[in-house]
């Protein structure tokens, strides 16, 4: 059996009164990408903001690689990469500026940045302003600094959107990469057919609650069954009910 | 390799270079002639009380906008969400804050510095007492007014369950601390007390400020019933000890403060509460026509964006109202720096209608609503804030005192740059 890399347990946040994630629970393995989908509102951002630290959750427990979010948040966080949407970026600091940046504090220095930038694609826009970007680029820069410094989990709240098809091979490579040297990616997105081509775990989350968790044996059924197969499995699972 | 003190602050340093649009040095250079020209001309016509007065009155006014700036060189800033999702030490986070902090009070104390400067004309020795109560105002800025931001932070930082936990610890109830409850049958938590935020710092600049008014008398060779130098000493020393205690206990939290007060944007905004326009918005939006739309729009943003608008407005709405019912000696001094403080945010306000989150241009220019009707709006907006805080109490104020010209032509000129500045803004 696998040894969970990052274990989520009863997560549960309100916004005021509204309840954004309902006991959310899941154990993420090494190695693994994961897809969180589900419809707008549903509480993925909420769950993955969370889970990177920048959200205070009501109640239950978050631990990375051993290290308890909320009781060793520093330790917790220093394996965490987040790409937040949108992301967020020294807009005064040039690309190369702000992943040092970002590296550094990871304990990582201007080497890694520029080779995770190199894997990106992003070595002509080295000294760009991030002010400067556009917003596939910002994504792109986003996703970088998530991924550098050897994090442990990665998370990207809708990262792959606005990307082109370069770019969007470029980052499907370096998260295939991240994953095989031991990281975990747990990433939120609608571009299906992007994701389903890299994921080994697809997670289903409606009305803040984790509804359907399908991998292994199950998932490669899925993808067996042709190319629309994962938009029909979430067309069956979650009501066109409209935002809540 | 964890990322130092010396390190974060580089970094921080090198993002606010570029990004600042004016040097700091020259601003508070500019500042400092400007509050020294007026000290001069008031010194001249008046002698040192009238000079002394216009001077303590400048300074009050600019080491207000410091001391409310505070809690923004700390918490409230751009990148408090990526700093605190990164693993930094709570002591570099804590001593870039306080760096920021520091820069900013050394440059209004040079500023304030640089305007008592004409009184050394008259007086030596007293122009050594005003530089006193500079530094000191200084010190409070750079040192006791952080330390109150962070503790009012820290309280907001720990949630009410934990606070419960650390009493039941403190009196004896548990032998250690509880782990958090889980989500069954959790309720909505209580709203974190972001109050605190503002409040505490409010309360303390205040303090300090009540405390440099006690000893004013001093500054011109009198001998106020609280003695001024024991004041100042207080307060210099309660600014150094109060550093010194945070600095002790607050660098474990820094990071969990950075996270939980940014969170709370996410947290505040989700549950906004939703007004209508007032009857004041909508007796205006019935006078500009086809402006009404985007004036509601601007209105019900400001409401919810920038509170402290109205915070600020009514505080200068009942200092107006004040000078006007005390009639002071020297009423110029105050109204002078009132209405410069309300001028001065009268055009930052303007300005801050026409950028996001109130005004998005691209969307605008993609609607059915005109260009002059977008400006109308704002200016609209402007005109109905000043009137109310500022117009309509300075005139009561100017026309209490004996003479009243000087109070008259302070709302005539802010009156002419605020609203001159919203009409010719694009």
């Amino acid at each position: 059996m696998t040894t969970a890399l990052a274990t989520i347990d009863n997560l549960t946040i309100h916004y005021g009164k509204r309840l954004a994630v309902d006991g959310v629970s899941l154990a993420l393995a090494a190695g693994e990408i994961a897809l969180l989908l589900g419809p707008n509102g549903a509480g993925k951002s909420t769950t993955l903001s969370a889970i990177a630290g920048s959200i205070v959750p009501t109640a239950g427990t978050i631990s990375v690689g051993g290290q308890d979010l909320a009781t060793a948040p520093r330790s917790a966080r220093g394996k965490v990469g987040f790409a937040d949407q949108p992301p967020a970026l020294y807009e005064f600091f040039t690309v190369l500026e702000h992943v040092t940046f970002v590296a550094e504090a990871r304990g990582q220095d201007r080497p890694e940045a520029e080779a995770v930038l190199t894997s990106l694609g992003l070595e002509k826009i080295l000294a760009r302003p991030c002010r400067e970007l556009s917003f596939g680029m910002r994504q792109r820069v986003g996703l970088a600094a998530a991924l550098v410094g050897g994090v442990e989990l990665v998370l990207l709240d809708e990262t792959l959107n606005g990307l082109d098809p370069h770019a969007s091979r470029s980052a499907r490579a370096a998260l295939k990469a991240a994953a095989d040297r031991g990281a975990a990616v747990l990433m939120s997105t609608h571009l299906l057919g992007v994701a389903e081509r890299m994921c080994d775990r697809i997670l289903l989350m409606d009305k803040g609650k984790l509804v359907a968790d399908v991998r292994g044996p199950e998932l490669a059924e899925l993808l067996s069954k042709g190319p629309s197969a994962v938009e029909d499995f979430y067309v069956a699972r979650i009501a066109d009910e409209g935002p809540t | 390799m964890a990322m130092t003190s010396a390190e974060l602050i580089r970094w921080s340093s090198l993002h606010e270079k570029r990004a600042r649009t004016g040097n700091a040095v020259v601003v508070a250079l500019v500042a400092g002639a400007a509050l020294a020209g007026w000290v001069w001309w008031r010194t001249r016509e008046g002698g040192l009380s009238a000079g002394s007065h216009a001077w303590l009155a400048g300074a009050l006014a600019a080491f207000a906008v410091a001391f409310m700036r505070v809690p923004f060189h700390l918490y409230w800033r751009a990148d408090a969400a990526l700093l605190a999702q990164l693993p930094i030490e709570g002591g570099p986070l804590l001593d870039a804050a306080l760096w920021r902090c520091t820069r900013a009070a050394a440059a209004t104390t040079a500023a304030v510095a640089i305007g008592a400067a004409p009184l050394a004309e008259v007086h030596a020795e007293l122009l050594l007492r005003h530089l006193a109560v500079a530094g000191v105002l200084g010190l409070a800025a750079a040192l006791f007014l952080p330390a109150v931001a962070i503790w009012a932070a820290s309280l907001v930082a720990v949630s009410q369950g934990d606070r419960i936990a650390q009493l039941r610890v403190a009196a004896g109830i548990d032998r250690e601390r509880r782990p958090t409850p889980s989500s069954e049958g959790a309720v909505a938590p209580p709203a974190p007390s972001t109050a605190a935020l503002g409040a505490f710092p409010g309360f303390a600049s205040t303090l300090v400020i009540v405390g440099v008014l006690l000893g004013t008398s001093w500054l011109t060779g009198g001998d106020p019933r609280v003695p001024a130098p024991i004041v100042l000493a207080s307060i210099a020393g309660a600014s150094v000890l109060a550093i010194l205690a945070t600095r002790a206990s607050a660098a474990t939290m820094m990071g969990r403060i950075l996270r939980d007060v940014s969170a709370l944007d996410r947290q505040r905004l989700a549950a906004l509460e939703i007004h209508p326009p007032s009857g004041i918005e909508r007796a205006i939006g019935r006078l500009i026509g086809d402006a009404a739309l985007p004036y509601f729009k601007d209105a019900r943003l400001m409401r919810r964006r920038y509170p402290m608008a109205y915070a600020l407005g009514a505080l200068v709405f009942l200092t107006l109202v004040i000078i006007g019912i005390a009639q002071p000696d020297d009423p110029d001094s105050w109204l002078t720096a009132a209405l410069v403080g309300a001028t001065a945010y009268g055009l930052a306000v303007g300005a801050r209608l026409h950028r996001p989150p109130i005004e998005h241009a691209k969307l605008s220019s993609t609607l059915p609503i005109t260009t002059m009707a977008r400006r109308r709006a704002k200016v609209a907006w402007v005109i109905g804030w000043w009137l109310i805080f500022v117009l309509a109490p300075a005139l009561f104020a100017a026309l209490r005192q004996a003479d009243p010209i000087a109070g008259l032509a302070l709302a005539a000129g802010g009156t002419l740059l605020v609203i001159g500045a919203a009409t010719l803004r694009k």
